[in-house]
Formats: C-alpha cells, sequence, structure tokens
C-alpha cells in the first residue's frame, strides 16, 4: 500500500515538465502581452523612447472605426463560416453515413480540403482559380457568357468565407457521420414503420441525437476558424483597406507592419477576451459533452 | 429493412464529391504543363518532369528539409513529453481525478495564438532563436503538449486500471508495464495523436510567418511568399504545392478511422 501511494507521487511528477514548457509558452507570454500594451513602443521610431501610457491604446481602440470593421469582419467571417460548415456538413454527412458502393471513394474525395495547408489554398485560389483574366473560374464565366467578376477585389471577405467552408466543411462532416454512425438502426427503422416522413424523421429524431457532435463540432470549428490568419495573408492581406482584414491579422499588421508592439499587444488583448467570451459559453457545453461521453 | 441508397442518389454523390475536389485535382495537373500551357484550361496537354525536377534539386529542396526535420522532431518532443503527463493525469490518482490540470491544459489551446507571438518573438530576437530551427521547433513542442493530453487520456481512460496493478503485483515495474500493458492496449491512440501532430505542424503557418525568414522557414511559408518573390511561375508553384499537400493527405486518406477520434480529441469515440 505504501508502495503504491509512493508510486502515485512520482508518477505526479511526469507531468511537471509538460506544465512548465507549456506555462512558458502560453502564461508567461500572455502576462508579457498585458505588459506591453500599457506602453508606448514603436520599434521603428528610436526617437520616441518606451514610454509607460497607460490604457491609451484600449481608449483609441474603442473609438477607432478601423477596429470595430475588423470586429465586425471577425463575426461576420467566423459565423457565416460555421454556420455554412454546419448545415453542408449534416446535408453531406446524411448522404454519406451508409454503406454503398463508391461510398469510400466519395468520403475520400470530400476530406481532402481538410489536409491542405492554407498558404496552398489561399495561393492557388487567388491565382489560378480566381485570377481574373486567366483564372479558371473566368473560363467558365464566360462559357456562359457572363463577364467575371474581380471577386476577391469586390467581396474579399466572402471570398476568403468560402476558403474556410470549403476546408472547414469536410470536418463537420466526419464528426457528424460519426454521429449518425452511432445511432442504432432500429431507431431509424422504428420511424419508417411510424410512417413518418423524411424530413420529418431528420428534424424530429436524428437530429436531437446528433446534438452532442454538432456541439462538438461547432466548438472545435469556432476556436480554429476564429483563429484564421494564413487564407487572410495568402489571399488579399486584409485588403482593399481594412475590408478583410480579421483580428489575428490586425495583430499582425499593427505589430509586425508597422511594429508598433504596444497598440498590436492591446488588440491581442481585446481578441483574448473577446475569443474567451465567445469560447466559455460553448466549452461549458463541451465539458458536459465530455463528461456524457465518458459516463 | 434497410432503406438502401437509389443509384440517382449515388451518382449525385459521387459528382459532388468529385467537384468537391476538383481544385486539388487542378492542382495536381498544372503542375505536370510547361509555363506556357498554364492559361490554356485544355486537358491535351503534353506532361513534364521539369518542376519536379527542380524542386529536389534547387532550394526549394532546402524548405522540404526544414519542414520534414522540424515536423518530425516536434512530434517526437510532444510524444515524449505529453504521453507520460497524460499517463500520469489518469494513473496517479491525483486530486479530483487530475480534472482541474487536465482543462487547464485544455484552457491553453482556446488561447489565440497572437496574443503570445508578441513578446515570443521579442524574446527569440533577444536569445538569437529568429530564424532558428530550434526556436520552431521549441514553440511546436509547446503548443501541441496539450493536444497530446487531451487525446491520449481519453485513450488511457479505456485501459482498466486493474490490469496494470496485477502486473506490478506479478513485480513488473511501472515502466515495464506501461510497454507490455498500456502500449499494446493504446496503440490506435498514439497513431492518431501522430497522425494529428504531423498534420497541424507540417500545415503550422501562424508561427513560422512570425519567427521565421529563410534559414528555418518551412515549406508553407515558402510557398505564401513565392509569387511575391518570383513572379507568375503558376504550373511551378502548383508542383511545389502538390509536393507540400501530399503528405498530410496520404497520411488523412489511410487513416480515416482514426481520424475521427482525433479531430474531436478523444470527445468522440469513433
Amino acid at each position: 500500500m505504501e508502495n503504491k501511494i509512493k508510486g502515485d507521487v512520482k508518477k505526479k511528477f511526469l507531468t511537471l515538465p509538460a506544465i512548465i514548457i507549456v506555462a512558458l509558452v502560453t502564461q508567461i507570454p500572455l502576462l508579457l502581452t498585458i505588459y506591453y500594451s500599457l506602453f508606448r513602443w514603436i520599434i521603428v521610431r528610436p526617437d520616441l523612447p518606451r514610454k509607460f501610457v497607460g490604457l491609451i491604446y484600449y481608449m483609441n481602440l474603442f473609438s477607432s472605426s478601423e477596429f470595430w470593421l475588423v470586429f465586425r469582419n471577425t463575426l461576420v467571417l467566423t459565423f457565416f463560416s460555421l454556420a455554412s460548415c454546419l448545415v453542408l456538413g449534416i446535408v453531406l454527412a446524411l448522404l454519406l453515413y451508409r454503406q454503398f458502393p463508391g461510398v469510400g471513394i466519395a468520403r475520400t474525395l470530400l476530406i481532402s480540403p481538410f489536409f491542405i495547408m492554407d498558404s496552398v489554398i489561399g495561393v492557388f485560389w487567388r491565382n489560378v482559380m480566381l485570377e481574373p483574366s486567366f483564372g479558371l473560374l473566368h473560363y467558365i464565366y464566360n462559357f456562359f457568357s457572363f463577364k467575371s467578376p474581380e471577386m476577391l477585389a469586390k467581396s474579399p471577405l466572402f471570398v476568403i468565407s468560402i476558403l474556410v467552408i470549403w476546408k472547414w466543411t469536410p470536418f463537420f462532416m466526419l464528426v457528424l457521420m460519426a454521429g449518425l454512425q452511432s445511432i442504432p438502426e432500429e431507431i431509424i427503422e422504428a420511424a419508417v414503420v411510424d410512417g413518418t416522413n423524411s424530413w420529418n424523421r431528420i428534424y424530429r429524431i436524428i437530429l436531437p441525437m446528433l446534438m452532442k457532435y454538432i456541439t462538438i463540432s461547432l466548438m472545435l470549428g469556432l476556436i480554429f476558424i476564429l483563429k484564421t490568419f494564413g487564407l487572410v495573408f495568402t489571399t488579399t492581406h486584409g485588403g482593399p483597406g481594412f475590408a478583410s482584414t480579421n483580428f489575428p491579422y490586425y495583430v499582425y499588421r499593427t505589430a509586425f507592419l508597422g511594429w508598433n508592439i504596444g497598440k498590436g499587444s492591446s488588440i491581442a488583448i481585446i481578441i483574448v477576451i473577446i475569443s474567451l467570451a465567445l469560447i466559455m459559453v460553448l466549452f461549458r457545453l463541451l465539458r458536459k459533452a465530455i463528461t456524457e461521453a465518458e459516463a | 429493412m434497410k432503406k438502401a441508397v437509389t443509384p440517382l442518389i449515388q451518382i449525385l454523390i459521387i459528382i459532388i464529391a468529385f467537384t468537391y475536389f476538383f481544385p486539388i485535382l487542378w492542382m495536381i495537373l498544372t503542375g505536370f504543363k510547361y509555363e506556357v500551357d498554364v492559361v490554356n484550361p485544355s486537358l491535351a496537354f503534353e506532361p513534364t518532369l521539369i518542376h519536379y525536377r527542380l524542386i529536389f534539386s534547387g532550394k526549394i529542396f532546402h524548405f522540404l528539409l526544414n519542414s520534414i526535420v522540424i515536423t518530425g522532431t516536434s512530434t517526437l518532443f510532444a510524444m515524449a513529453i505529453g504521453v507520460p503527463a497524460s499517463y500520469a493525469l489518469v494513473m496517479a490518482k491525483l486530486k479530483n481525478n487530475g480534472d482541474n490540470l487536465f482543462f487547464w491544459f485544455i484552457s491553453t489551446i482556446l488561447l489565440p495564438p497572437v496574443c503570445v507571438v508578441i513578446p515570443v518573438f521579442v524574446i527569440f530576437k533577444f536569445l538569437n532563436l529568429l530564424d532558428n530551427h530550434l526556436g520552431l521547433i521549441f514553440i511546436y513542442t509547446a503548443v501541441n503538449i496539450p493536444i497530446v493530453v487531451w487525446m491520449m487520456r481519453s485513450f488511457f481512460k479505456d485501459i482498466p486500471y486493474e490490469l496494470v496493478e496485477a502486473s506490478k503485483i506479478d513485480g513488473a515495474s511501472e515502466f515495464v508495464a506501461f510497454f507490455r500493458i498500456v502500449f499494446p492496449l493504446s496503440r490506435h491512440g498514439f497513431s492518431a495523436t501522430i497522425l494529428l501532430l504531423i498534420i497541424f505542424i507540417w500545415n503550422e503557418f501562424f508561427f513560422a510567418l512570425h519567427l521565421t525568414y529563410t534559414k528555418a522557414a518551412t515549406l508553407p511559408i515558402h510557398i505564401a511568399t513565392f509569387m511575391t518573390q518570383e513572379g507568375l511561375f503558376w504550373a511551378k508553384m502548383c508542383a511545389i504545392s502538390t509536393v507540400a499537400i501530399l503528405p498530410p493527405m496520404l497520411l488523412g486518406w489511410i487513416n480515416q478511422k482514426q481520424l475521427v477520434r482525433g479531430l474531436t480529441m478523444g470527445a468522440i469515440k469513433g
């Protein structure tokens, strides 16, 4: 017995290296970011010495129209993408969860975009697909004798959303498919015998049983889509103007293109607060879902 | 009385899947074209391997090598540090079942990377770690440890504690018990976790962009800056992109079954 307790104490120390390294890279920089956000510190302006300015940057941000535009862009990009991914994911999962000849190939083709790095998606779509005079979509437009619109200049945020949706729908499909496969066949059969029609069956029986899976896919989708950066960087660089700048790219523009460390840091801190508020709501739901899955 | 999928719906599904995949196919095909054939969307072209020869002989190979080294090393380190931690979380009978520590690890995944990158950049600059393989490996190891902990915990939880106890009564040390009992029972967890880390790290863009320039830059960074540096070489760019997307895509295709549990971090037992 004594031996066992000793063993447990020893095992406890196995968590230490992980705790130290994770704290070094997440907690300490977070505190430093808060600290930096209180200083005027512009790397490219050595003539302006580092100076404590308090909450000035926060005040300025809240009263700048640029900040609110970026805030709006982030919300639009995130929620439009999440909603579309969920709807498309449910439809695809319903089509593909059963076995039939060719389903393996269809699934393999459909999940592929998920594995592709953002920089390839962005560079390839901007140049080869959407390029206004030689891109592939230009030929398709021409074939139907439309004039090809300059999508990236006219509706940059929409194009980025489409790319996010293209990449993330397979993830939703995979998770929801696992959910559908976990519903016992008899339950769906019973609904058929009852004579309920398809839509009714999906809405009243299948969707409620999928709730856990929907929550998990939304939660993880939210975490990842809020971080969208590579796609913005490689398609529009946040432009024209600030039309397609989201929060992560706003920090990059301010701190790494404008070298304004203080302002960049204060934006980063606002992002943490907003993200955590959004995620906390869904996190509660996820914690419940995990506990239920393990019960 | 299983309701069959009608042939019409089958054909529809295949068409949808093919359309969805088409941009990737187009990219792969374009990589085999001469630059002069690129703007012509016709499928009748004379294929060439010229771009691939360039990739494996020119300076692009340097970025490919960086990607391989950094992904391999970071995955190894993250597993080496994360697996013992999650094993201890499950087996060491911590207070509150280790839940507080576990959810602390998860909460770090929720932290957006933008809110740590500025100090990390400043510190790396001070320590001369910018554009250095070790710096990027350190960051990738650290940000992926919580993912390892999250996923492996769900697999270790499935192992009956009595089995481990029994082997220890038979005289096996903790270490031997782990490799004889725990590892074989959770090897799907190991492969799913490693698969996920390789995909995440190989594709990672944000930290690599901020912390590297040329010496330690990985493929995603090279591709993102390629078009501005080299001009409009679509075919060459498509060939590099194909090389960059194939490893994670092939891994994902082969391991579809483990992917679901992996992607939901073990929250769903796929």
